[in-house]
């Protein structure tokens, strides 16, 4: 009987199935069985009578999603009830209903025939009361089992009621049986759900699915009650914890699963397709997708893919416009796949070379080791004259063994058969004043009748010409300009162009055909003439550039020499006002005013530590009037001569290097900072070399070798670089490059007579006596010829040449005159644009007087060649290209153009790296601005503050680390939490004391830090001046040696009525005025000494435009306040706004905020106030705030006009001095646009700087060894 | 007389009652002279019609001051606002003020007036022809503030303090306290006297001085906002114009006397 009344409720079920209801009238079909459910469900109902029960008329049980029941759609998704009591969109619950039939009304008690009774399912809530369904009828007395399923719940909602009505088929009666009544819902949530159909998959490997190549697509369907329903995709390498958005397009669509969930109606986009394209990701990675409808999040099953990239390349010959005249050539190159895992057979397979088209193969390589990533191939093209004879194009592809591959290493090449070719020009470059003998070498030469420099016609010397071999004789060129032309070769049938295969460089002759002895030549920088010491007439010819193209010298004056004896070698001071002349033979220097005609100041006797006469060879004049002389035997000895160029003394000593040597030669660098010194003994065949340095006046012995011959010791000479922090040692047979410490860089096997450094690019020239030319090398690689030049008409040089500051002009004394070649013009010019960058930046470089054919271009960033630069536009000989930046770790870069080797004069780009980057823990930095900087340089720690502050993380505390390679690390470090002061405004440090000022409390605050960081506990202790004084800053003061002394010095810079500094004593807490007037002091520094005795403070006074002087005064720290007095006082100047200070091992510097510049103060400690102050910037376009220093740069920041703000900084090394600067001029400004500056804190040779709310460390990049 | 009669007296002698009532008169300030420069009293103030120094009508008098912060973090403005302050100085100098000087900075800030900018007198600090220096000050901040005066830079004490064996500032005196919303009159005697002889405006002993009004938050606050305004001098009055102001004062006491 059960089972016929099972069957009737399924046949009521299919029809209930087949009507659809709109009891609501709102034209949307409704589900009758399910209250509130708007859509369509086919299920199962169960209903039973049990007449057998007691109490109550019926009774209600609730299962919720406790039944067994698993829902399975036609691909493949499965999903079971999870019997956590809530019932989630296709889960089942089963609502049991127990009827009473005792407690019916009368008139169903009447008809409780079988098939009396029957139960409707309504809406709810009540108010809508109607028929929802067909009525079920009941065909037993027994129960009701009522299975539903939630599918879309709209609105959404936790709790569910439910309403049934049971009632007699034949009285009417009935009863609704509201679950509300007796408190029962079903627990619900509308979470979405979803499943991944599918993925573009090359291949399975277990449950790895491999995706080769772009995009990578994901197809799934997803269901959720809000359509707004996000879908995102998230990926993570297996081993990483946490997984990353992937920036894919996801697009919702339509899905035939509708048909199958049809509760969220037909037009539902239930599908989803994820569409991803990354061309950098590769190789193994988890795929998560995500569905967030606004209050769930629901992962899908992870999926795990193998991401196949296609493989890559780079051809290696033949090189891109390649002549190729052999029958057969090398093909070579290289392939990488950088997604290799054999273990599921992901690995390049082979190599392909094409000619022209896919039907044109030469060659074929399987990869032989696929275990590796990268594939060298190479293989020999015997058939390249089975092509036709002109352009072609060839190239590779790379295949994997997914069946992705790429086409690489495209590029022209022209085959020549019969046609005459250009291999190559030597020499590339040449005068315009020429008869130069050029040699092309190439193919099918032997034909050529004709060859052409630009439009100038060369004549072919026939006795040399062969197939492979031919020299032409360039004419005199009768329109010249300095340019590069192309070369052109041609027979009666073809010809061959190579562009930009020559180069035309300026030079002249002076045609002054000089007959006297001559024995030395200088050229003056600063006038632009030329010294010629003649030996013959005992005076100094000048000559100066006659009126033309600068480049022809004539005599114009000359002055007289100590007229009885035979001069040998001149040199010139820095200033270049004044001549040094020494003499053969003679122990004497003189020396001579060139600003007075060549005046004669004072003759200086020379003579050793016995006394006795010395025979002078050689001579250097070095910074600070230093002249060094080298003499020969007998009493070869090295002699420093310090002179006052007034004439009125002078102090000659002698240097200890030893009595061994027969001769001793000096040379001195281009920027007179350093001289090397060359001892020869010539008894046992060896040399020394030794290192003077002016500015320490330090002479230091370097261990340097290079071979020499028996006798060949006479031949060593050197040759420094410009500051002297390179030289070269060489002979007529072999040159070595050392560094200033003597440690060897380079050697190779070749000599000259004279080698000079280009003082400003990469690049060393060496001459030969009797050469019609010389040589170009490349001091970064001895053994790289770069080119060679001829002297203008052929001519060759009688002595050494001289090369100018600048490295534009070099000039030689030939048989014919002087030759003046303007070398300048064969290198390229650089700039780039920004100067500072930070790692991801893109820059933009100009290379000017660059030729024609931008594709020569080069350029270097620390020496590699950079291969991502890409040409924006050209304009006759200047190229831009944009670069994006490769800088990293900290560390700035020297960027070169080179151009056939030529080398540009470097260019500075300094990265900006953030500091707060490198730190892990930025707990309570949320909010912190920083403004000020204070180094502890005792234990490499660097707090920052922020002056406007009050509560929270005031100042933090970093721990900064700089590797050997530059690389910067920091630590967040600890500090007191009572350090938190309100409005820090300075800090500082004596001995283990930290110090702190805070603004708003005009205290000063101070803890051990050596207690705190090994307890974790410090005492904070405090000092105030008054409560009416503010405090500006504190300067912390404990002498080197411990003499009880732990003072902090703080000021007031609005003044308090002209003592305005203040001593606290750290131990006591005392406060006293210090002994001194200095109105409005702006900023207290201490000078350390060796000796407590000789440590100074200095305090500086800030005053107002157009009042008195600003000055800075000196007292002595180590006493008690009311003891200090002023020692002395620096004046810096009306009208200067001397402001703050900053102090390195050469001299004290303040910045001059109403002059924009900066003052460089040697003070005089003698007593004597012999105070020495030089203005070395004025009229900056920054008003200068901050200011700090090292030996090497000293920094200012401010804000320049427009109230935008800029970081300016100057080299004050005076070792990089370059000759042919001013020795202060600023090195380069860095102005972020909208970004406002404050502190500025020099690390080595980082300057960490705040910009707006970060701290940028920029490399500084320039050493002493550049 | 009726009120519009009294308004229109009011008017006339450049009085208004009320503004006497916000205003509280600090005047037992001295600045005294030891000798006077040559050529020094033929100097007047180059604003003319004198005495004015600085009304604050013009953005220019903005630039006969200078302002400095009391660190280097600490930033200030000084702005010429549309508002004036009547009364107080401006009475006694007989002007209506439509605008002033509107000073403010995060922390201490000084501003200070020299009577010589290097090149010129801008105005005659040995005040042989003027009885006092006058001015007004309004707190607008939210904080009570302190002002500080000296003469300065170059003297060794400020008309404030006096100082203990440890040449710390001990004895706080002619500080003013303005509270917020208060509004000070300022007027510093000048005179031949020698009793603080430390508080000398002098260009013959010192050209580079400078008058420093020093405005200091008290202890725990963090800046203020002040408007400075009606900067002059007054003059020794013509025996005439004291008569006027007088019968003026007289007839405006009858006048609100009889239409109270």
């Amino acid at each position: 009987m059960r089972k016929i009344v099972w069957l009737i409720i399924q046949l009521c079920l299919i029809t209930s199935y087949a009507m659809a209801v709109d009891y609501d009238n709102d034209g949307v079909n409704d589900d009758p069985y399910r209250p509130n459910f708007i859509g369509y469900e086919s299920q199962n109902l169960y209903f039973y009578i049990d007449l057998q029960s007691a109490d109550r008329f019926y009774s209600i049980t609730l299962d919720n999603d406790s039944q067994p029941y698993t829902f399975t759609t036609s691909d493949g998704y499965t999903m079971s009830n999870d019997n956590d009591g809530i019932l989630q969109p296709l889960e089942m619950a089963r609502m049991r209903v127990v009827v009473h039939p005792e407690r019916l009304t009368p008139g169903l008690q009447q008809d409780l025939a079988s098939g009396a009774l029957k139960l409707v399912m309504l809406k709810s809530p009540p108010d809508t009361i109607g028929d929802v369904s067909d009525p079920i009828t009941i065909m037993d007395n027994s129960e009701i089992a009522l299975d539903v399923t939630i599918d879309r719940l709209t609105p959404e909602m936790e709790n569910l009621a439910f309403t049934l009505n049971l009632y007699n088929t034949s009285s009417g009666s009935n009863v609704y049986i509201q679950s509300s009544d007796t408190s029962l819902f079903l627990p619900t949530d509308d979470r979405p759900f979803g499943h991944i159909t599918g993925l573009n998959t090359y291949s399975t490997h277990n449950d790895l699915s491999i995706i080769s190549g772009d995009p990578l697509i994901l197809d799934g369907w997803a269901f959720d009650d809000n359509d707004g329903m996000a879908v995102t995709m998230y990926y993570k390498r297996p081993s990483d914890p946490t997984d990353v958005q992937a920036q894919a397009a996801v697009s919702r669509q339509f899905n035939m699963i509708n048909l199958e969930l049809p509760y969220w109606g037909q037009v539902y986009p239930s599908g989803f397709t994820v569409e991803w394209d990354n061309e950098d990701l590769r190789g193994y990675y988890d795929l998560r997708i995500e569905l967030n409808d606004g209050s769930h999040t629901v992962s899908l099953p992870t999926q795990k893919v193998f991401w196949n990239k296609p493989p890559d390349g780079g051809l290696l010959t033949p090189i891109h416009n390649e002549d190729i005249t052999d029958p057969e050539i090398l093909v070579s190159g290289i392939a990488y796949d950088l997604d290799v895992d054999v273990d599921i057979n992901a690995y390049l397979s082979a190599v392909e070379v094409y000619v022209d088209s896919s039907s044109n193969l030469i060659g074929t390589i399987p990869n032989t080791a696929p275990d590796n990533d990268t594939m060298e191939f190479q293989f020999i093209w015997d058939t390249v004259y089975d092509q036709s004879e002109g352009e072609h194009t060839i190239y590779a592809i790379a295949y994997d063994s997914f069946g992705l591959s790429t086409q690489f290493g495209t590029r022209t090449i022209t085959i020549y058969k019969t046609s005459p070719v250009i291999i190559s020009i030597v020499p590339r470059l040449g005068p315009w004043r020429a008869n130069t003998v050029v040699s092309i070498t190439g193919a099918n030469l032997s034909s050529v009748s004709d060859v052409h420099f630009g439009s100038t016609a060369a004549s072919i010397i026939s006795a040399s010409q062969t197939d492979t071999l031919m020299q032409v004789q360039l004419p005199q060129i009768s329109d010249p300009a300095s340019q590069y032309v192309d070369v052109t070769i041609g027979n009666t049938a073809n010809g061959h162009t190579k562009q930009d295969g020559y180069r035309f460089v300026p030079a002249e002759l002076g045609l002054n055909t000089i007959t006297d002895v001559i024995s030395d030549m200088e050229f003056n920088n600063m006038t632009g003439q030329l010294y010629l010491l003649n030996q013959s007439t005992r005076q100094v010819d000048i000559y100066e550039p006659l009126p033309g193209d600068g480049l022809v010298y004539g005599a114009t004056d000359s002055f007289a020499i100590r007229s009885t004896a035979v001069p040998s070698k001149i040199d010139l001071s820095k200033e270049q006002t004044i001549l040094y002349a020494l003499y053969d033979n003679l122990s004497i220097l003189e020396i001579y005013d060139l600003q007075t005609g060549g005046t004669l100041i004072d003759a200086v006797a020379l003579e050793d530590n016995d006394g006795d006469p010395v025979n002078p060879v050689s001579m250097a004049y070095l910074m600070y009037d230093i002249v060094l002389i080298g003499s020969t035997t007998p009493n070869a000895c090295l002699l420093m001569a310090q002179l006052d160029t007034s004439g009125a003394s002078y102090d000659i000593s002698q240097l200890p290097i030893g009595l061994q040597y027969e001769d001793i030669e000096v040379v001195p660098s281009s920027n007179k900072a350093t001289a090397y010194i060359v001892a020869k003994d010539t008894d046992t065949d060896t040399f020394d070399v030794f290192l003077y340095e002016a500015r320490t006046m330090l002479l230091t012995p370097l261990a340097v070798t290079i071979p020499l011959a028996t006798g060949q010791v006479g031949e060593v000479s050197v040759a420094p670089n410009y500051n002297g922090s390179e030289f070269l040692v060489y002979t007529s047979t072999d040159i070595a490059l050392f560094d200033h410490t003597g440690s060897l860089l380079d050697s190779a096997v070749y000599g000259a007579d004279y080698v000079t450094f280009d003082n400003t690019r990469a690049m060393l020239y060496t001459f030969n006596s009797g050469d019609s030319f010389f040589t170009l090398k490349n001091p970064s690689d001895l053994s790289e010829s770069i080119s060679y030049i001829h002297f203008p008409n052929a001519q060759f040089a009688s002595g050494e040449p001289v090369l100018d500051w600048i490295g534009d002009k070099l000039f030689a004394l030939t048989p014919q005159g002087i030759a003046a070649v303007k070398i300048g013009d064969i290198y390229p010019q650089l700039s780039i644009n920004p100067m500072f960058v930070k790692s991801d930046d893109t820059i933009e470089l100009v290379a000017q007087n660059a030729g024609h054919v931008p594709e020569n271009i080069e350029v270097y960033v620390n020496d590699q060649l950079q291969s991502g630069k890409t040409l924006v536009q050209s304009d006759n000989d200047t190229h831009t290209f944009s670069m994006p930046v490769t800088l990293d770790d900290d560390t700035s870069g020297k960027l070169v153009a080179r151009l056939n080797g030529y080398t540009s004069k470097a260019e500075n780009l300094y990265l900006l790296s953030s500091l707060f980057d490198k730190v892990a823990d930025m707990s309570g930095l949320e909010t912190f601005q920083p403004g000020g900087l204070f180094y502890d340089d005792s234990r490499s720690d660097l707090y920052v503050f922020d002056a406007w502050k009050a509560t929270g993380t005031t100042i933090a505390r970093f721990h900064i680390e700089v590797d050997s390679q530059g690389v910067v690390s920091a630590q967040r470090l600890a500090v007191p939490s009572e350090i938190q002061v309100p409005y820090p405004v300075g800090m500082s440090r004596a001995n283990d004391y930290i110090l702190v000022i805070s603004r708003s409390m005009k205290s000063c605050y101070w803890f051990d830090v050596e207690t705190f960081d090994a307890t974790s506990s410090a005492t904070v202790l405090s000092a105030m001046v008054s409560p009416y004084i503010s405090l500006s800053g504190v300067a912390g003061y404990s002498p080197k040696v411990d003499i009880g002394v732990n003072y902090a010095y703080v000021w007031n810079q609005l003044s308090s009525g002209g003592p305005d500094v203040f001593q606290i004593n750290l131990d006591t807490q005392a406060v006293a005025r210090c002994n001194f007037i200095s109105p409005r002091t702006s900023d207290v520094i201490i000078d350390y000494a060796d000796d407590p005795a000789d440590d100074r403070a200095y305090a500086v006074s800030y005053t107002t435009p157009g009042r008195q002087s600003d000055f800075v005064t000196i007292f002595d720290p180590t006493q008690p306040a009311t003891q200090i007095i002023a020692l002395s006082t620096i004046d810096l100047g009306s009208y200067s706004g001397a402001y703050q200070l900053a102090l390195n091992d050469e001299a004290l510097f303040s910045t001059l905020r109403t002059v924009k510049g900066v003052s460089l103060i040697m003070p005089d400690h003698s007593g004597a106030d012999n105070h020495v102050t030089l203005n070395i910037l004025e009229g900056s376009a920054i008003q200068p705030q901050f200011i700090t220093t090292n030996n090497d740069f000293l920094a200012f920041d401010g804000v320049q006009a427009g109230n935008s703000y800029a970081l300016s900084f100057i080299d004050v090394n005076i070792w990089n001095d370059y000759p042919a600067d001013a020795p202060f001029d600023v090195t380069a400004t860095y102005a972020p646009a909208s970004s406002t500056l404050y502190d500025i804190q020099m690390i080595q040779n980082k300057l960490f700087t705040v910009i707006d709310n970060e701290i940028y460390i920029i490399d500084l990049l320039d050493t002493q060894e550049d | 007389m009726n009120k519009k009669a009294v308004w229109l007296m009011t008017m006339f002698f450049g009085l208004t009652v009320s503004a006497y009532a916000q205003t509280t008169v600090y005047d037992n300030f001295l600045i005294t002279q030891t000798s006077p420069a040559s050529g020094s009293t033929t100097v007047g103030p180059l604003i003319q019609p004198a005495p004015e120094i600085a009304y604050f009508e013009d953005v220019s008098d903005i630039n006969l001051f200078n302002f400095q912060p009391g660190d280097i973090f600490t930033t200030y403005s000084a702005l010429l606002i549309p508002m004036g302050i009547s009364g107080g100085a401006a009475d006694k100098l007989g002007i209506t003020s439509t605008s002033s000087l509107n000073f403010s900075a995060n922390g201490s800030a000084n501003m200070t007036i020299s009577s010589f900018d290097g090149m010129n007198h801008v105005f005659d600090p040995l005040f042989s022809n003027y009885v006092s220096l006058v001015f007004d000050v309004k707190n607008v901040g939210s904080s009570a503030v302190d002002l500080l005066f000296r003469i300065g830079p170059n003297s060794t004490s400020a008309m404030y303090s006096s100082f203990d064996e440890f040449g710390i500032p001990a004895i706080m005196q002619n500080i003013v306290t303005l509270a917020a919303d208060e509004t000070a009159t300022f007027i510093f005697n000048l005179g031949m006297s020698v009793n603080n002889p430390s508080v000398v405006w002098d260009y013959a002993s010192d050209p580079y001085n400078e008058f420093y009004m020093e405005v200091q938050p008290q202890l725990g606050d963090l800046g203020f906002e002040l408007v400075v305004d009606n900067i002059g001098m007054v003059a020794v009055p013509e025996p005439g114009s004291v008569m006027l102001c007088l019968f003026g004062f007289v007839v405006s006491k009858l006048a609100w006397r009889k239409n109270k």
